[in-house]
């Protein structure tokens, strides 16, 4: 493998056998630093941009270690055994759903939000594609367009998350620029590249009516040939721990229904966008 | 010499009553007393005329045992479990004779050719000979007085005619003769008895009567269920040191020898109708390859989610080279079945006890420690040099204990199995052309993750010194709280695909082949040995704490495991191991998977396991079940009377269990949801 240069990225977590996080079986790497502060975040730790301290049982332990994109790539390759599917590098470019399915396992970058450090792992990215693995990223797009633009070079298949698209609500409640958003998300459009939009239905936050109209209006207006479905994430409790660990408090969020969670299919559905509710 | 063994070897006319109470130690002393006496009060010892030998035994067994007719089942299949014979020795068990023989076969002109072989081994064969055939004939004199349906009496009665004399001919016909020769093994004491390759023995009957229109597919699956549930019958009798320790275990598909794969519609029946059942007992065990037909891999992912524990995987992409390397002849080694668990064995040819013994590799650490002055032991090479010296002679102690058995003189496996006639011995004599013992193991995850917490600890770190950890190890870390769980919380190394903790075990694995590579057993066999074993929870008990969280009599890791490593993880481990010399005597990856994560990702569960033939693991078997259901479980059995859960080797019912092994399968519960 060729050396790489020597700037560090600041990880939280490298899991292994990820099922969720793309097709196949993955290893999805979970950046530190956001650029959001989405109230529902089952990830806190993954907020600051800094290493932060937490404690558990009385013992404290640390979230963030610096990696190279050497150590990145040792941590990546260990299950290179089980990224296997039908369809080959060449083949990556899909633009059917039911290809979803026949792609290879990867490796997944996540976060907080993974578009932060890509120049600290591009290079990293360029190899792994070399040697056929599937490179799949969990974006908010919230990030510069140089750093848009390094990860359609880069990534295989996008996950792109739709949030609140009420430009003051954006501001106010997740600190995002909706503006900057629109703008990356057309860049990535006019890419071609796969991609698969995540919603996640929070009650109070991204679930009012008007959010949602909003929401169907701007995959209507989009009319891709890439964008192969949504998927509607419910909003859950298992960062909870997290949060007390931190030492920060835990969102008290309230639970949508699973009746209210088929409606919002059904109405997303009405984007001729295959829709389907994701499990964890 | 043991007690154990003097029990076996000497007292044999008194040791028959041990099979039958064993399984009842774990309800305690009360709890043995009230079930064990009124097993003990109705056993009956069955001896033959004229001076003691265990075939005129055998005989008048036949003569007497009662015989009586199950009308929910289409086989005639009875034990009297309260008749035995008593026999000196330890009785073969954790075995599996070869029934194509008498399948595909006649067993009389078997019986002939070792009568004809003439002096006591001949006489001998001829009092089993006409054993089984008086075996047969009260079969059929019994099948006539109660059998109700005509029909039904028709068939089975033409069946036991024929059963000894010829080939069976058809498929029904087939799984009756396996059903009578087990039926005969299980009543003359044998225990863990295998049913063999029955998809490729029954291949033949099954064709022809599907060609020919006797039978449709769908009656043969009815017959398969049918089959096993007879099998399940007898339940506690069959039960060896834990109900649902049984080691009825059928083998399914297979590498050919030309590298195509063997598997038939037999295959995929014998796996949905054991999912179909759920009954704990008996399991199926589906040898697996690279080029194994994914459909069929497939089928046997979705058999896990019946929660029952089956099937176990064997690769036979790893695990018939090792046989190979072993000298066991070609022909043989792509027949490879498994003794009652995972433990490859040749039927037909072999005598091999492969669950002869558990070895500790974390012994001989422990009495290093303790017999030596510490204060030496200045580098890790150093600390290995000792403890390996340690191992040597740990080893050298337990092979000789081996010595000590003597198996019993058994006649009609002797008859089944190539060596015999020809050397006219019994096969306790040494008869087999295979002689060989097995031992399995525990211990392997505490020695390797506590010799690698000492090298950071005292050697690059020099936190400590070996002589105060091991002060405070030997008082069970009492006063030193903080110390055991900062040796708890060091990542767990054994199990994960850290290439130290492969380069160590490999190490350990590879000292171990050179110590055992010269021992020949009494009876001309080798040596066989595996990372797997029964006995993590027993065996462990006594043993003094480790360097890695367990603390005095703490239960050992299961066979390949980890509390916090991923599935990808342990295969990978398992993958990089060093299997060779004599090293395969049973090597299983165990995991616990909750049956939502099995049931929400079954397609990528499939990937999974394709990908892991590949990675090279050896055996692979796990237990779907969540924590929450065991927790549940424990606190209320009667609302899961049918709770299956895998244990060693075996399935059994979760409230079957004693209280330390829910506890365990409790705690790896939690543990892997924590990991996944």
């Amino acid at each position: 493998m060729t050396s790489m240069p020597n700037e560090k990225i600041l990880i939280t977590k490298i899991q292994r056998f990820s099922l969720h996080d793309g097709p196949g079986i993955r290893t999805t790497i979970f950046l530190k630093g956001c650029s959001l502060h989405c109230p529902w975040c089952c990830n806190p730790e993954n907020i600051s941009h800094e290493i932060e301290p937490y404690w558990r049982n009385g013992i404290e332990g640390k979230w963030g270690n610096w990696y190279s994109q050497e150590e990145l790539y040792n941590e990546v390759i260990k299950d290179k055994g089980y990224y296997i599917g039908e369809l080959g590098k060449e083949d990556f470019f899909i633009k059917d759903k039911k290809d979803i399915a026949r792609l290879p396992g990867g490796v997944t970058f996540s976060g907080g939000e993974a578009l932060l450090q890509i120049k600290a792992y591009k290079d990293l990215l360029e190899i792994l594609g070399g040697e056929g693995v599937h490179r799949t990223i969990e974006t908010s797009l919230f990030a510069s367009k140089e750093q848009v633009r390094n990860a359609i070079e880069n990534f295989d298949l996008f996950y792109v998350d739709i949030k609140m698209l009420e430009a003051d609500k954006c501001r106010k409640t997740l600190g995002g620029d909706k503006n900057l958003y629109i703008d990356n998300l057309d860049y990535l459009i006019r890419s071609e590249k796969p991609i698969i939009f995540r919603v996640p239905i929070i009650r109070g936050y991204t679930d009012s009516e008007e959010n949602i109209d909003r929401i169907v209006q701007l995959i209507l207006k989009i009319k891709s040939s890439n964008i192969l479905k949504i998927e509607l994430l419910k909003g859950h409790r298992l960062g909870e721990q997290k949060y007390l660990d931190l030492k920060k408090e835990v969102p008290k969020m309230k639970d949508i229904s699973d009746e209210e969670l088929l409606l919002m299919k059904k109405t997303m559905s009405s984007t001729g966008v295959h829709t389907e509710i994701h499990k964890i | 010499m043991s007690l154990k063994t003097i029990i076996k070897n000497d007292l044999w006319h008194i040791n028959y009553i041990v099979p039958f109470t064993a399984k009842y130690l774990q309800y305690g002393k009360l709890g043995y007393l009230k079930r064990a006496l009124p097993v003990i009060a109705k056993v009956r010892v069955v001896k033959g005329a004229g001076k003691r030998d265990v075939s005129k035994d055998i005989l008048e067994l036949m003569h007497n045992v009662n015989l009586e007719v199950i009308e929910d089942s289409s086989f005639f299949y009875w034990i009297d479990e309260y008749k035995t014979i008593a026999v000196k020795g330890n009785v073969l068990s954790n075995f599996c004779i070869d029934y194509d023989r008498v399948v595909n076969g006649s067993f009389n002109d078997i019986a002939d050719k070792a009568v004809s072989i003439g002096g006591i081994y001949g006489e001998r064969a001829a009092h089993v000979k006409e054993a089984i055939n008086a075996l047969r004939n009260r079969t059929i004199v019994t099948l006539k007085q109660y059998c109700a349906d005509h029909i039904r009496r028709a068939r089975s009665i033409l069946e036991f005619e024929d059963i000894l004399e010829k080939p069976a001919e058809h498929f029904h016909e087939g799984l009756q003769r396996v059903l009578f020769f087990n039926q005969y093994m299980w009543q003359t004491r044998h225990g863990l008895n295998g049913l063999g390759r029955l998809d490729k023995i029954l291949d033949r009957l099954y064709q022809n009567d599907i060609a020919s229109g006797a039978i449709a597919k769908d009656e043969a699956y009815e017959m398969v269920k049918d089959f096993m549930n007879t099998l399940n019958k007898w339940y506690v009798f069959k039960s060896s040191s834990i109900l649902g320790d049984i080691g009825q275990i059928v083998i399914l598909g297979g590498l050919n020898p030309d590298g195509s794969y063997f598997c038939n519609d037999l295959t995929y029946m014998f796996i949905k109708a054991q999912a179909e059942n759920r009954k704990p007992d008996p399991k199926t065990f589906l040898r697996v390859c690279k080029n194994m037909p994914e459909e069929l891999l497939g089928v046997a992912v979705d058999a896990l989610k019946s929660k029952t524990g089956s099937p176990l995987f064997s690769n036979d992409d790893v695990v018939i080279p090792q046989l190979k390397q072993f000298g066991m002849p070609e022909e043989d080694i792509y027949n490879y079945c498994v003794s009652a668990c995972w433990e490859p064995f040749i039927p037909g040819k072999s005598l091999d006890q492969n669950n002869i013994k558990a070895f500790d590799f974390f012994k001989p650490l422990d009495k290093a420690l303790k017999e030596n002055s510490l204060s030496d032991i200045r580098s890790f090479n150093a600390l290995m040099t000792l403890y390996e010296k340690s191992l040597e002679k740990e080893w050298k102690a337990f092979l000789k204990g081996l010595d000590e058995y003597i198996w019993a003189c058994d006649p009609f496996v002797s008859m089944m199995t190539d060596g015999c006639n020809e050397k006219g011995k019994d096969i306790s004599l040494g008869g087999a052309q295979n002689c060989n013992y097995g031992v399995t193991s525990i211990g392997m995850g505490s020695v390797v993750d506590s010799l690698l917490n000492l090298k950071e600890l005292v050697y690059d770190k020099k936190k400590y010194t070996l002589q105060e950890l091991n002060d405070w190890r030997q008082k069970d870390y009492k006063g030193e709280e903080n110390v055991f769980q900062e040796l708890r919380s060091m990542p767990k190394r054994y199990a994960h695909d850290d290439e130290e903790s492969i380069g160590l075990t490999n190490r350990i694995i590879q000292f171990s082949n050179n110590v055992v590579k010269d021992y020949i057993n009494p009876i001309g066999g080798k040596i066989k040995f595996g990372l797997s074993s029964p006995f993590y929870i027993r065996d462990a008990k006594g043993v003094a704490a480790d360097f890695a969280g367990r603390k005095k009599g703490d239960p050992y890791s299961t066979h390949i495991s980890s509390i916090d490593a991923t599935y990808t993880e342990v295969v990978n481990f398992a993958g990089k191991l060093d299997y060779s010399g004599h090293a395969f005597n049973g090597n299983v990856v165990d995991f616990f998977v909750s049956p939502s994560f099995i049931e929400n990702n079954t397609e990528k569960f499939k990937l999974f396991m394709k990908a892991a033939i590949n990675i090279g693991y050896f055996q692979m078997q796990m237990n779907i079940m969540d924590s929450k259901t065991l927790i549940d479980a424990k606190q209320h059995p009667d609302k899961y009377p049918g709770l299956i859960v895998r244990v060693w080797g075996f399935s059994a019912y979760f409230n079957d269990l004693p209280e330390d092994y829910k506890n365990v399968l409790i705690e790896r519960a939690i543990e892997s949801e924590k990991a996944a």
